[in-house]
């Protein structure tokens, strides 16, 4: 009668010692997947802001104007142009409105 | 049955008994006595703290163009107790690195537990290190400060140094800002040392660094950069510097320096070139100064606009001292006298003055002391107290003499003409945001005392309006819109104490429009050559930079005002 409470007791004791073990070493392998996904989420991240670099590079006013000067292309701001004050009011029909929005065009460099 | 138990067992037992009496007594030792130490290793030995690097704040202009801003990339560590064959891993290292054997070698046979091998490597360099696998040699990520925009408004974004700690401009003067505060992680880690994932025990998230705009608009810097440039090369001057401000706000729009510097590449730059001249240098102003004397005696009203001064056909004794025009003059008006920039003419009006009166006028247009643009290292100038002074310093100051100054003061003063008499303190940074957007600090912009009237201000404008429609600043003329200014030529001092008739700062201080200034600008040259008047070499910066400026502001042009229609 001992023995069998005995062995009870000592499978019931693997069993949970088991589940521990399988626990752990769940909660190791998700840690692990996290933190690859960290490290490819941050790799992606670092790859954007070397893009974003590169962007801010090519769109930077000094270095557009260098390009244009190497390929002596002459730009000029307009010397003259013609200003048309914005008309708030609305005006037309009701399509007209919706599809205008209230703004009304601006010219320059004429 | 005999119970005595035999010689031999009883000696084994003894023995036993005496090995587990002193494991005990060894364990007790251990527990009580080196508890802490060998608790501490052990702890050491299991326990891991990553350090969480913020990441810096990001500087933007005025329109949230981005002009500084963070990447993260690799630095080559090295562990020299873990490096096996130290020979082989040096010559692998040197030929990709570019440093030599002998060097890397030397690192690596240190007894020590990490030391750098090189930081912030280029992406081809940490690939082909990432692909040697070397055991010992490693990659960690490093953030690095890269500044699009090169070397556009280098003197006033600055730069980090290898640590990411501010060494120049706005960079230094918002560290404690930008770079934020590190957090880090409490975990454990395995027999490789290596972090042993899901096991954190406490993370403390680092505080990003807060973002600075600044007032500066890239389109006007740029302007004003490629102007100073032309005129910095074209008149071979030894430095320069421009500043184009608002003189209602103080914001200041554009602040460049020749020669100047890649931010990208700081290093390799002379220090020359990473000086902030607008705000560091100070110097004589000459003519341009005379707007400080012509407002006193105006304001004071000890002088009629149209109140005529023999200007002595060019020379002039004063004190036992002989002053000199640039050309010879006759009767001029006061309108003349600073049209033409009579120095003679001026000294006569300005020796109505009193020492006193004239020096509360120069510390109230702010000279002598900074102004208090929120950039580290500016100066003050010197503007000597009347009891320094000599029978000649009233006289000499009025023309811009005897008195030193800084290109940023001169900003100052000449928006005090264009903003109805208000002293503004120039404004370099417009907000402090967080990673959301919102403003954490917010800079308004800051009126001081109210220096001369608006009257005085408008009849000065006119004056102004003059020298450059019929005076000496006729090349700061802008089509289409109307400007005034002033011209400076001043001697530099050589080093016996004398004035130099070789070396001159060339200077224009000037706003447009003149009846309604949209913006003030200051150009200074340095030592140009061969021509070194103000009038010749800085005005014509002026126009180009106020004509280009006011167009990108859509300022309507005044000759065009027939053309305009309202609908």
């Amino acid at each position: 009668m001992n023995i069998k409470r005995s062995l009870i007791i000592v499978t019931f004791l693997t069993i949970i010692s088991l589940f521990y073990v399988h626990q752990q070493s769940l909660i190791y392998q998700i840690g692990e997947r996290l933190k690859e996904n960290e490290i490819h989420c941050s790799k992606l991240v670092d790859r954007n802001k070397v893009l974003v670099y590169n962007i801010l590079n090519l769109k930077a006013p000094i270095n557009l104007e260098k390009r244009l000067e190497n390929k002596k292309i002459v730009l000029n701001m307009p010397r003259n142009w013609k200003a048309f004050a914005k008309n708030n009011k609305r005006q037309g029909g009701i399509l007209a409105r919706i599809l205008s929005q209230g703004k009304v065009a601006e010219a320059s460099g004429l | 049955m005999d119970n005595r138990i035999p010689p031999k067992v009883r000696l084994i037992f003894c023995f036993i008994f005496l090995s587990f009496a002193l494991l005990i007594f060894r364990l007790s030792l251990v527990q009580l006595c080196s508890q802490d130490t060998l608790s501490k290793i052990a702890l050491d030995q299991h326990n891991l703290i990553i350090k969480l690097l913020p990441k810096r704040g990001t500087i933007y202009d005025r329109n949230f163009k981005t002009l500084a801003f963070s990447i993260t990339v690799d630095s080559v560590v090295c562990e020299p107790r873990r490096v096996k064959d130290r020979a082989k891993a040096a010559r692998a290292l040197s030929s990709i690195l570019g440093i030599s054997q002998n060097s890397l070698l030397e690192k690596m046979s240190q007894d020590r537990g990490f030391c750098w091998i090189k930081r912030k490597v280029l992406p081809e360099e940490a690939a082909q290190v990432r692909r040697l696998k070397l055991p010992g040699i490693d990659l960690i990520k490093e953030p690095e400060r890269v500044y699009p925009n090169e070397e556009l408004a280098s003197h006033v974004i600055g730069f980090v140094g290898i640590d990411n700690n501010g060494l120049e401009g706005i960079e230094l003067g918002f560290d404690r800002f930008l770079k934020g505060s590190e957090g880090f992680r409490w975990t454990v880690r395995d027999s490789r040392q290596h972090e042993v994932p899901g096991y954190e025990i406490k993370e403390v998230l680092p505080n990003d660094g807060l973002d600075i705009v600044l007032t500066i608009d890239e389109i006007i810097q740029n302007i004003a950069e490629r102007e100073l440039e032309k005129a910095y090369k074209r008149f071979n001057a030894k430095g320069g510097c421009i500043i184009v401000m608002d003189p209602f706000t103080g914001d200041v729009l554009a602040l460049a320096n020749r020669p100047t510097f890649d931010l990208n590449s700081y290093k390799f730059a002379p220090l020359d070139a990473k000086r902030n001249r607008a705000i560091c240098d100070f110097f004589e102003p000459g003519s341009s100064f005379k707007i400080v004397a012509a407002s006193a005696v105006l304001e004071e009203k000890l002088v009629k606009l149209n109140e005529r001064f023999f200007c002595e056909q060019g020379a002039y004794k004063w004190h036992g001292h002989i002053y000199h025009d640039h050309r010879p003059h006759g009767w001029l008006t006061f309108r003349e006298v600073i049209e033409l920039s009579s120095n003679i003419g001026t000294m006569k009006a300005a020796s109505r003055l009193s020492n006193e009166l004239f020096y509360q006028y120069v510390k109230r247009f702010g000279f002598g002391r900074p102004t208090g643009i929120k950039l580290p290292g500016e100066v003050s100038g010197v503007a000597r107290p009347p009891r320094q002074w000599s029978k000649l310093s009233l006289t000499s100051q009025a023309m811009g003499q005897e008195i030193t100054v800084t290109a940023i003061q001169l900003a100052q003063a000449i928006s005090v003409i264009a903003n109805d008499g208000y002293l503004v303190t120039p404004r370099i940074v417009l907000a402090i945001q967080d990673r959301q957007g919102n403003t954490v600090e917010d800079f308004k912009p800051q009126l001081q005392d109210k220096v001369i009237s608006e009257e005085t201000a408008k009849v000065l404008r006119s004056v102004l309006k003059g020298v450059v429609e019929q005076g000496t600043g006729t090349s700061a003329d802008i089509k289409d819109y109307s400007a005034a200014g002033k011209t400076g030529t001043a001697q530099k001092i050589e080093p016996n104490g004398t004035y130099s008739h070789r070396k001159f700062f060339a200077s224009f201080i000037g706003f447009a429009p003149a009846e309604n200034p949209r913006v003030v600008i200051v150009v200074v040259l340095d030592e140009p050559r061969p021509f070194y008047y103000g009038g010749t070499v800085a005005a014509p910066v002026f126009r180009e930079v106020a004509g280009e400026v006011l167009r990108y502001y859509r300022v309507e042009p005044e000759g065009q005002k027939a053309l305009f229609a309202r609908k």
